[in-house]
């Protein structure tokens, strides 16, 4: 790809900061076509409320500029917060889509909250499973799809223009790389993604999907490059050998408390953001599986 | 961090109370033993949950088994004060490792009835018959030679007790430490005019009786502490001292109420212990559930 024609995408970013995570708008420069990305549905787990104030911040964004949403995408099903795409998808339109490796997610996690015969396991809740390679428009925009897993197996990278939207692979420079000890994850797979990733053209925008701050950094941010990843990521930049990551990386993960919303979010997002079907009383439930995680 | 303390007995028929605390619920577990015969009771055990993971663990509860080995002692009761929102019991698990029945309030019925239906369990027996004895007002019953005495103290809880062993009250989530205050009063069953009233009953207790408080939150970071004295409570109680009335209590209460988020533990616990420390029955693929119930709860701060 030559980074000099690479066209430049607006990007839009949105934080959501009791999960720490960076949903987008991707603009297309030459039209009011857009996507958008790793959406958040608020969520108090101690009361058991959702709302949706982050995705209407979205909204009213999509509506003040006139935006036509092509896209609800996600970069992986996430472990940390809830999708807003059903809800976002009502009010303004546009196709799901996810990786395709989400059948695997849901298999494994269809037994792990015993889901009905209800739930599919073929990722047909989203409207297009991408594969390694694929490519879609947002406007005059090009799209394509990285396979990028480790943190699990069902992580994309998009790269759009420009830009890449990388998930869950790396974070700051300053702060590293994702976990991968989730069901699925593997730190050496992990390592191989981001090789893929840094393999884009030095210029190329990174735009992450959470930020945590770093040990004397006072401010969030969400974008980086793929030069200034090579070059000081403090888990991967280059010299450092797949066997010193994997060794790092699973030592690390080893002292990780899992997320305070995994069980919550994993139910809903392999279910592409929509709740288990309420009981016969109307009322919806999650599940909290005990002792197996 | 201390975690554990000794009050000694102060004198014949009175108790000898090991407190044990739990950091991550801030919770203070207690073995009341009387000195003359070694035979004791467990007072609202913590068996320990993250609820991250959904792991359960016996830690706390074995801690306490551990005391009683080592000091000799033979567990006659275990005892909740009210069906905790922030804890799972281990009754049911000491219970089963002493053979010691367990006990809590009558009205924990009204509280199975309330979330029976949030949880929605149509076959559950709301009857209270998780537990071996549902204690009345004013009850009594004994821990070897020591007289123990149920006085009801609804607010926090529509179902929440206080045990008065000899000089000492097992008081939960109605005084904290003089320094912290009052329970909340607003789950639902709560009220802050009863809390009020039950108060008022613990401190017409004798000057000098011990009070034992269900948890401590460390203001201001000092050491976890857990026992007081009427009195104290009467002269420093940051909710109570000087010339508040119910009114005024109750109006500081539901104010500050409000600004508080949900416990974060209230929707797990309840389901356990409104079952007597039961987990849940199996599904049909041999794992047991939580259920989390969605937009049930109304009114809380945002977490």
């Amino acid at each position: 790809m030559s980074q000099t024609n690479a066209p430049r995408p607006i990007v839009t970013h949105f934080f959501d900061e009791p999960t720490n995570t960076f949903s987008y708008v991707v603009q297309d420069p030459n039209s009011k076509s857009c996507a958008i990305l790793d959406s958040v549905l608020d969520f108090d787990y101690a009361a058991g409320r959702t709302d949706v104030r982050s995705a209407d911040e979205i909204i009213a964004f999509v509506r003040d500029n006139g935006l036509e949403v092509e896209w609800i995408l996600e970069t992986h099903v996430h472990a940390d917060h809830l999708s807003a795409a059903p809800y976002l998808h009502e009010a303004l339109g546009g196709k799901t889509g996810i990786g395709a490796k989400i059948t695997v997610v849901q298999d494994v996690f269809g037994k792990a909250f015993n889901a009905g015969t209800e739930f599919a396991r073929d990722g047909s809740q989203f409207d297009r499973l991408f594969e390694e390679g694929d490519t879609f428009t947002i406007g005059s925009l090009e799209g394509r799809v990285l396979h990028t897993p480790g943190h699990t197996p069902a992580c994309l990278t998009y790269v759009i223009g420009d830009a890449a939207f990388v998930g869950d692979t790396l974070f700051m420079p300053d702060y590293g790389t994702a976990r991968c000890d989730f069901p699925g994850g593997d730190a050496r797979t992990l390592y191989r993604s981001i090789q893929k990733v840094l393999a884009l053209p030095g210029e190329t925008r990174i735009f992450l999907c959470h930020d945590y701050k770093a040990p004397d950094r006072e401010e969030y941010q969400h974008e980086t490059s793929v030069e200034e990843q090579r070059r000081h990521n403090v888990h991967v930049h280059e010299g450092i050998s797949e066997e010193e990551f994997v060794k790092m990386r699973t030592e690390r993960d080893a002292t990780l408390d899992m997320p305070k919303l995994i069980l919550p979010s994993v139910q809903v997002n392999m279910r592409a953001g929509h709740m288990p079907p309420a009981e016969d009383n109307g009322q919806v439930y999650l599940k909290v599986p005990i002792n197996k995680f | 961090m201390k975690t554990f303390d000794l009050s000694r007995s102060t004198g014949a028929g009175n108790p000898d109370v090991a407190g044990f605390f739990d950091p991550r619920t801030f919770s203070v577990q207690y073995v009341v033993s009387d000195p003359a015969t070694g035979k004791c009771a467990i007072i609202d055990p913590v068996h320990d949950f993250d609820e991250k993971s959904g792991a359960t663990a016996t830690h706390h509860a074995d801690e306490l088994l551990a005391y009683v080995a080592e000091k000799g002692l033979e567990v006659e009761w275990v005892l909740d004060t009210h069906p905790h929102a922030d804890h799972f019991s281990a009754a049911r698990y000491l219970k089963e490792r002493t053979c010691a029945p367990t006990a809590i309030g009558e009205k924990v019925v009204e509280v199975q009835k309330l979330w029976k239906k949030i949880y929605h369990w149509p076959d559950f027996p709301a009857d209270g018959s998780q537990w071996d004895r549902l204690f009345a007002e004013g009850d009594t019953f004994r821990i070897g030679e020591l007289e123990a005495r149920v006085m009801f103290s609804p607010g926090h809880t529509l179902a929440s007790i206080t045990y008065v062993i000899g000089d000492a009250a097992f008081v939960h989530d109605t005084l904290f430490q003089p320094d912290f205050g009052t329970a909340r009063a607003d789950f639902p069953g709560g009220d802050a005019h009863q809390l009020w009233r039950s108060i008022q009953s613990i401190l017409a207790l004798p000057d000098e009786t011990r009070l034992f408080t269900g948890h401590d939150y460390m203001p201001g970071g000092r050491e976890p502490a857990w026992e007081s004295t009427v009195r104290e409570q009467r002269e420093t109680n940051k909710h109570l001292a000087g010339s508040v009335t119910e009114d005024d209590y109750a109006v500081m209460r539901e104010e500050r109420d409000s600004e508080l988020p949900m416990p974060k533990l209230i929707l797990h616990s309840l389901q356990i212990n409104t079952r007597g420390g039961h987990l849940p029955e199996p599904e049909a693929n041999g794992r047991r559930y939580l259920k989390i119930p969605l937009d049930a709860l109304e009114g809380a701060a945002w977490e």
